[in-house]
């Protein structure tokens, strides 16, 4: 009896492990075909804005390079320069000179559009304006997050962003090696070239998607901080339990300026009654930005950092340093009455969880640890793409004509490991679990009602 | 599959649950300490006359024990750049006051530089003297016509 029940049991234990690969390999499959074009799309924009200082050194190397002098003009002069030639702009920012050949930058907005005015400090003129928005390496930027497409955008960068996490994790259980003993290195750490072109189509992709998808995790996991919906969220839940960054720095209100709300109350006057009894409605003016200079200083902050112009009654000036070093960040509020700083967050203020996304953002951008972070940075770019490429690859030669070429749909029962793992990541990342939903509905309702679909994905 | 049907209901959570800033984050992090300075001058200031002008520090409503290195930077106009420095004189009640007489009619900057420890605070007061041009009030009222806009234009941000 023992004897003859044993086979039936490890061929149903084999069919249902079958089975399972099954229903992996369509998740795989699916959000491999469906996010492949933006994973590409990520890996060049975010392999141009790696390259941003280098970059810009070279664009605006006419506005960026100045002759230094004996004698210097203050950051005021050099913004009533910048308004006598823009004398519709409101200044929004400036920013100090951070050597002495490089040259102050002043940030107006005009008809809605923000620009920045090159400016050199010796001599006080202009070398420059360009507008933020057209700036080539902004352009990528705006690819790399948003697509061009603003808050849609966002979310679907977020959302290709998290369904590559699951691409990871059904990929390390595909390609997961099935054999014992030293030869299961062969297909997953080295490919296997010579032993025909199916298995070396697959060893194409599996290999290099192996190495690969270590660096891949570190950019999506470092990545999706600053997006927009789960990246908010985790922000916010965080600074409000006090383990991540300060409020102001990422997400969270600034402090505002103490508005001693007599003098500044408007003057009840109409036409008729000029004169207006201006002369009790005594009111603190606004610091000049030469004393928000003068303070960064006293506080010890080196240059290198932007100074946002308060542009309400209760706002504050602003001053934040994002340089290569997550070390080095500084955000400072500046009561714009007073001087009195409202706030200080300086790195070492950061808590555990802030600490490890400041540095987890400047690796992703690749200024953390210089060149080579930069060609670390560039080469995972080139894998991604590559193993993108091959994935594809890899289903075409395996494809079946007018067919998907998914393997054949395991049944409810089986699917349900798979699922739960897939559910907490929807839970954890809700554009992923609202995109689960979608499919997972066509997958059930759709397909098997309509027999041309039921065809092609093989159900 | 109960879990499936739960799953729009977790996530509504999430989404609902994690949005907003809370107000008070900022008690989880270093915070400054805060001295509070006011510079109070008379309503009205007539030309020739030496008004009272004074300063005045606190830290959490008390009026500020410590003792303050304060310098008033006195200007008329748009003439910072000639402007003289007084130092203040330190009243008995502990109150920094400025001597100073207005020279003529016109519109006035005070400015108090204050050093307490390494609190540096440098407000600039506006004092008007006497009669008006025509001319000053057009230009204060257009500075608080910009200043008003600005308010209900840029309440969107963040």
């Amino acid at each position: 009896m023992e004897a003859q029940k044993e086979p039936s049991v490890s061929k149903k234990k084999q069919q249902k492990r079958r089975s399972l690969y099954q229903s992996v390999w369509r998740w795989h499959f699916y959000a491999g075909l469906i996010i492949m074009p933006f994973l590409i799309i990520l890996a060049i924009t975010g392999g141009v804005y790696l390259f941003k200082p280098q970059i810009e050194a070279a664009l605006y190397k006419d506005y960026y390079e100045v002759t230094p002098q004996t004698t210097i003009t203050t950051p005021s002069e050099q913004i009533n320069t910048v308004e006598a030639v823009n004398p519709n702009a409101a200044v929004t920012s400036y920013r100090p000179s951070d050597s002495p050949d490089r040259s102050a930058e002043v940030g107006i907005t005009e008809d809605g559009k923000a620009y920045t005015v090159y400016v050199d400090p010796y001599e006080n003129v202009i070398l420059g304006k360009l507008e933020d928005s057209f700036k080539l390496v902004n352009v990528f930027e705006k690819i790399h997050g948003e697509l061009l497409m603003g808050t849609f955008g966002d979310r679907v960068v977020e959302w290709a962003a998290c369904w590559a996490l699951i691409l990871i994790i059904t990929g390390v259980y595909l390609g997961w090696p099935k054999m014992k003993g030293k030869s299961k290195i062969f297909g997953v750490l080295i490919p296997r070239l010579n032993k025909g072109k199916k298995l070396r189509a697959r060893d194409l992709h599996v290999v290099p998607a192996f190495w690969i998808s270590l660096g891949l995790l570190f950019l999506i996991l470092t990545g999706l901080p600053w997006s927009g919906l789960w990246g908010n969220n985790f922000q916010t839940i965080t600074t409000n339990a006090g383990v991540g960054y300060p409020p102001s720095v990422w997400v969270g209100d600034a402090p505002a300026s103490d508005v001693k709300t007599k003098e500044i109350a408007d003057v009840p006057w109409s036409a008729e009654n000029l004169p207006v009894p201006i002369s009790t409605n005594q009111q603190y003016t606004q610091l000049s930005v030469d004393d928000v200079v003068s303070i960064a200083d006293e506080e010890g902050v080196k240059p290198g950092y932007n100074i946002m112009i308060p542009q309400t009654q209760d706002g504050v000036f602003t001053l934040s340093a994002f340089p290569p070093n997550a070390r080095d960040e500084v955000t400072m509020h500046i009561d714009q009455y007073t001087g009195a700083v409202l706030a200080d967050y300086r790195y070492d203020n950061y808590h555990t969880l802030g600490k490890v996304i400041a540095y987890g953002i400047t690796i992703h951008k690749g200024t953390e640890f210089g060149i080579w972070n930069q060609i670390i940075g560039l080469l995972v770019l080139i894998g991604i793409i590559g193993i993108a490429v091959s994935g594809f690859i890899l289903w075409l030669s395996r494809k079946p004509e007018g067919k998907l070429g998914s393997p054949k749909a395991p049944s409810d029962k089986v699917m349900k490991g798979v699922i739960v793992l897939i559910i907490i990541l929807g839970i954890i990342f809700p554009l992923v679990g609202i995109s689960i939903i979608v499919v997972w509905l066509f997958d059930r309702f759709v397909i098997p009602r309509v027999p041309a679909l039921k065809r092609f994905f093989n159900a | 599959m109960r879990l499936i049907k739960f799953t729009p209901l977790l996530l509504t959570f999430f989404l609902l649950a994690a949005c907003s800033a809370d107000p008070e984050a900022a008690d989880h992090f270093a915070k400054r300490e805060e001295v509070k300075v006011n510079i109070e001058a008379p309503e009205s200031i007539e030309a020739d006359s030496s008004p009272k002008i004074d300063v005045k520090l606190s830290h959490d409503g008390q009026a500020l024990e410590e003792e303050a290195s304060v310098n008033f930077l006195v200007w008329k106009d748009e003439n910072k750049a000639d402007a003289e420095e007084i130092p203040a004189s330190l009243d008995a009640d502990g109150t920094y006051h400025l001597v100073y007489t207005f020279p003529s009619d016109g519109v006035y900057f005070v400015k108090a530089d204050v050093k307490v420890d390494n609190i540096h605070l440098m407000p600039t007061k506006q004092i008007r003297v006497g009669e008006l041009t025509q001319e000053e009030i057009e230009k204060i009222e257009q500075e608080q016509e910009q200043k008003k806009q600005n308010d209900s234009g840029s309440h969107h941000h963040h």
